[in-house]
C-alpha cells in the first residue's frame, strides 16, 4: 500500500474528473436520443463538446442587481469541492492524497454543496432561481443525515476513516453485500446532491430552471460540468466505500476501479431517464422517515458484526 | 472548422404557445424532437425563441429581450412551415456579422431588463409597476406560518413553456409558496378547441380523443421532470395525428398501454401527485389515469371517449385550488387542468 500519488496526481487529477464527467454527460445524451426515437449514432458521445462549445460561444447574462461575486463563487464551488472529493479517492491503490480522515474529508466537500447550491441560486437575484436554492436547501436537510450515516457505516465496518483502509477491509467480502442499505442510501444521496434525475427539482422545469435559471455561457457550463463531475466523484468513491476498491482478478486495480465506477455512473446516469422528479417535500417525508431509520438500523447491525 | 456551426448544431429552443397555436406547436415539437434539438426551460439557456402562434407579441418580446445571444426567433403561424422556420434559424445563429450587429444594438449586456426584483426569467409580463425601471422593491408579510417573509409580485405566464396557451397568473409569492393567486387571460380562453375539432375530422373522433389526451399527459409529464417518458407521449401522439392505416391506430395502442404500464402504474409519479388539485372526487393523480384509460378506451372501441366535466367556473376553481399551494404544486394543478382550460377536452365532449 502506497502513500498518496505523487504531485503529479494532482495536476492530472482534475482533468480525469473532468473526462470520466464527460463519459456520463455523453451517456446520458445517447439515452436522451434513444427516449427521443431516434438513432443513437457514435458521434453521440461528442454532444457534451459541442454542449460545451455552445455556451463558449453563447453570451454572459447579467440579472438587475444581482450579487455577482457570490453567484459566481457559487457555481466555481461545485468543481472545486468535486476535485477536493476525488482527490481521497484511491486510483486502485492510492488516492492523490492519502488521508488518515478521507471519509470525513469526503463528507466535508460534500457540505459545501449547501453553500454553492444556494449562493447559485440566490446571488442571480431571480425568483426562480431563490426558488430553485430553496428547494436545494430543503433537500440537502433531507439527504445529509442519511449520507453521513451511510459514510460512518463503512467507516465503521472497517474500522477505519481512511477510504485505503476501508478498500482494504473488503478484502474477503464487499461491503454492498453486508450493507446494501447503506450502499443505497450512498447513492440516493449522491443523485441528491449532484440534484440529478429523480432529485432534480432544484433544477425543476416547474420554475423555469430553478438554480440553473439564469445562468447563460460560461456561467452555465462551469455549473454543469461541477454537477457532472459531482455524479462522477461520488461513483468514484461508491467504489471503495462498498464494492472493494480496485480488487479484481487479471487486470490491474486502477482499471477495476475504473471499470467499477463506471458501472455504478452509467447506473446513476440511467436514473435520470427511468423515475420523475421526486417533489422536495415529499422526498422530506421519505428521507426522515424511511431512509434515515433504515441506515441507523444498518449501521446498528455492522456496529454489532464488528464488536 | 467554423466554431458557429459546430457550437449551434443542435440549438437549444425555448417553445411558447399562443392562443390557437395548437398546430403550430405540435408541429414545432414534432421537428424538434426528430432533429434531437432539445426544449428548454428558462431563456438563459436558449439559442432560438420559437413562439407557436402569433397572439403573443407583446409578452414574446419581453422573453426575447431575455435571450443572452447569439439568438433567433421564429413567430410560426403556419405549422406547414415548421422544419423551414427553424433551418432559417439556425442560418442566423450561424451568421456570426448579423449576430455581432444585433449584440450591439441591445442596450449594455443581455438582462432580464423586463422585471423587477429579479422576476423568474421568461414569463414575459410587462413590466406595469411605474417604478424606476420597472425596479419594484419587495414588501413583507407574514406568511401561512405566521413568519415576516418577503413577497414578491410574480406573474406566471403566458410566455411560458408548458402552460396552457392564453393564461395569466398573477401571484403574490412568499418564498415558493403562491400566498394569493389572480387568473386572467389572454385572447380566446378555449383557443385549442378548434384544432382538436379539426383534427377529429380528418384523422377521426378516437384517434383526436387519444391524442388529445396524449398531449396533455405530455405536457404534465414536462411538468414533472419525466423528460423520457414525456417524448414517448408525444411520438405517440403525433404518430395517432398522422392519419394513415388502421395498423398505426394498432402500434398508437401498443404505445399507449406502454405508457400506462410505466406512467399510469408509476407509484413514484402518483406519490408526487396525489392529494393536489382535489376536484369533483378526483386528483392531478386521477385525472392523469383518467386520460390514460380515456385514450385506451377510445382507440379500442373506436370511438370518441365521454368527458369528466369540470365545473364552468374554471378560473374562480383555479384560484381557490392554487392559493397557498407552492410553485412545483401549482404547476401540476395547472397542467392537469390544461386540456379543460384550453378546450382541448371541452372540444371532445362537443363533438358527441
Amino acid at each position: 500500500m502506497t502513500d498518496g500519488l505523487a504531485l503529479w496526481g494532482a495536476v492530472v487529477l482534475p482533468f480525469g474528473l473532468l473526462l470520466v464527467a464527460t463519459t456520463a454527460a455523453s451517456l446520458s445524451a445517447a439515452l436522451g436520443s434513444a427516449a427521443a426515437g431516434r438513432a443513437v449514432p457514435v458521434r453521440t458521445v461528442l454532444q457534451p463538446v459541442q454542449e460545451a462549445a455552445r455556451l463558449l460561444v453563447v453570451r454572459r447574462r447579467r440579472t438587475q442587481h444581482p450579487d455577482a461575486l457570490l453567484w459566481r463563487l457559487g457555481g466555481g464551488t461545485l468543481f472545486v469541492t468535486a476535485v477536493l472529493a476525488a482527490a481521497v479517492v484511491p486510483i486502485g491503490d492510492a488516492p492523490v492524497l492519502r488521508s488518515e480522515v478521507g471519509v470525513v474529508w469526503f463528507n466535508a466537500a460534500e457540505t459545501l454543496l449547501w453553500a454553492a447550491l444556494w449562493l447559485t441560486g440566490w446571488g442571480g437575484n431571480s425568483v426562480a432561481g431563490l426558488i430553485g436554492g430553496y428547494r436545494f436547501l430543503a433537500q440537502a436537510l433531507a439527504y445529509e443525515l442519511p449520507m453521513m450515516l451511510a459514510l460512518i457505516t463503512a467507516a465503521l465496518g472497517a474500522g477505519s476513516l481512511d477510504v485505503v483502509q476501508v478498500a482494504a477491509a473488503q478484502e474477503d467480502l464487499w461491503f454492498v453485500v453486508w450493507m446494501p442499505v447503506a450502499f443505497v442510501v450512498f447513492l440516493v444521496a449522491a443523485l441528491a446532491l449532484s440534484f440529478w434525475g429523480p432529485f432534480s427539482q432544484p433544477a425543476g422545469s416547474d420554475a423555469a430552471g430553478g438554480v440553473l435559471a439564469e445562468l447563460s455561457g460560461v456561467d452555465r457550463l462551469v455549473v454543469l460540468v461541477g454537477r457532472y463531475a459531482w455524479l462522477a466523484a461520488a461513483a468514484g468513491m461508491s467504489v471503495p466505500l462498498f464494492l472493494g476498491g480496485g480488487a479484481g482478478p487479471l487486470l490491474p486495480s486502477w482499471l477495476w476501479w475504473l471499470a467499477k465506477t463506471l458501472a455504478v455512473l452509467a447506473a446513476l446516469v440511467w436514473v435520470r431517464w427511468r423515475w420523475p422528479v421526486v417533489r422536495v417535500d415529499r422526498f422530506e417525508e421519505i428521507a426522515w422517515v424511511v431512509l434515515l431509520p433504515a441506515i441507523v438500523v444498518q449501521a446498528l447491525v455492522v456496529s454489532l458484526v464488528v464488536i | 472548422m467554423d466554431l458557429s456551426r459546430f457550437a449551434f448544431a443542435r440549438p437549444h429552443v425555448l417553445l411558447v404557445e399562443s392562443p390557437g397555436g395548437t398546430a403550430s406547436r405540435l408541429a414545432l415539437e414534432r421537428v424538434l424532437r426528430e432533429r434531437g434539438w432539445p426544449l428548454t426551460d428558462s431563456p438563459a439557456d436558449a439559442d432560438i425563441l420559437a413562439v407557436a402562434g402569433t397572439g403573443l407579441r407583446p409578452y414574446a418580446d419581453r422573453v426575447w429581450a431575455q435571450l443572452p445571444g447569439p439568438r433567433a426567433r421564429v413567430d410560426l403561424a403556419h405549422p406547414e412551415h415548421a422544419g423551414g422556420a427553424l433551418d432559417g434559424a439556425q442560418r442566423a445563429l450561424f451568421d456570426g456579422a448579423a449576430q455581432g450587429e444585433d449584440a450591439a444594438t441591445r442596450s449594455g449586456p443581455p438582462s432580464d431588463q423586463s422585471e423587477g426584483d429579479g422576476m423568474p426569467a421568461g414569463h414575459g409580463m410587462p413590466a406595469a409597476h411605474g417604478m424606476p425601471a420597472g425596479l419594484d422593491m419587495a414588501d413583507r408579510a407574514p406568511d401561512r406560518d405566521g413568519l415576516l417573509l418577503d413577497v414578491l409580485h410574480v406573474p406566471w405566464g403566458p410566455a411560458l413553456p408548458w402552460w396552457p396557451a392564453g393564461l395569466v397568473l398573477h401571484s403574490r409569492l412568499q418564498g415558493d409558496v403562491l400566498a394569493e393567486v389572480e387568473v386572467s387571460w389572454v385572447g380566446d380562453a378555449r383557443s385549442a378547441s378548434s384544432f382538436w375539432t379539426s383534427a377529429a375530422e380528418a384523422v377521426g373522433p378516437a384517434r383526436t380523443a387519444a391524442a388529445a389526451r396524449l398531449d396533455a399527459l405530455g405536457r404534465l409529464l414536462a411538468v414533472a421532470g419525466w423528460e423520457g417518458e414525456r417524448l414517448r407521449a408525444q411520438r405517440v401522439r403525433d404518430a395517432l395525428l398522422d392519419g394513415g392505416e388502421d395498423a398505426v391506430r394498432l402500434a398508437g395502442l401498443a404505445g399507449l398501454q406502454r405508457l400506462h404500464q410505466r406512467v399510469g402504474r408509476s407509484r413514484t409519479l402518483a406519490r408526487m401527485t396525489s392529494g393536489l388539485g382535489r376536484l369533483g372526487g378526483g386528483d392531478v393523480t386521477a385525472r392523469y389515469r383518467q386520460w390514460l384509460t380515456d385514450a385506451i378506451a377510445a382507440l379500442e372501441s373506436g370511438a370518441d371517449s365521454p368527458v369528466t366535466p369540470l365545473p364552468d367556473d374554471l378560473d374562480d376553481v383555479l384560484t381557490r385550488l392554487l392559493t397557498g399551494t407552492e410553485v412545483s404544486s401549482a404547476r401540476l394543478v395547472v397542467a392537469s387542468l390544461d386540456p379543460w382550460l384550453t378546450g382541448a377536452l371541452v372540444a371532445g365532449a362537443a363533438r358527441d
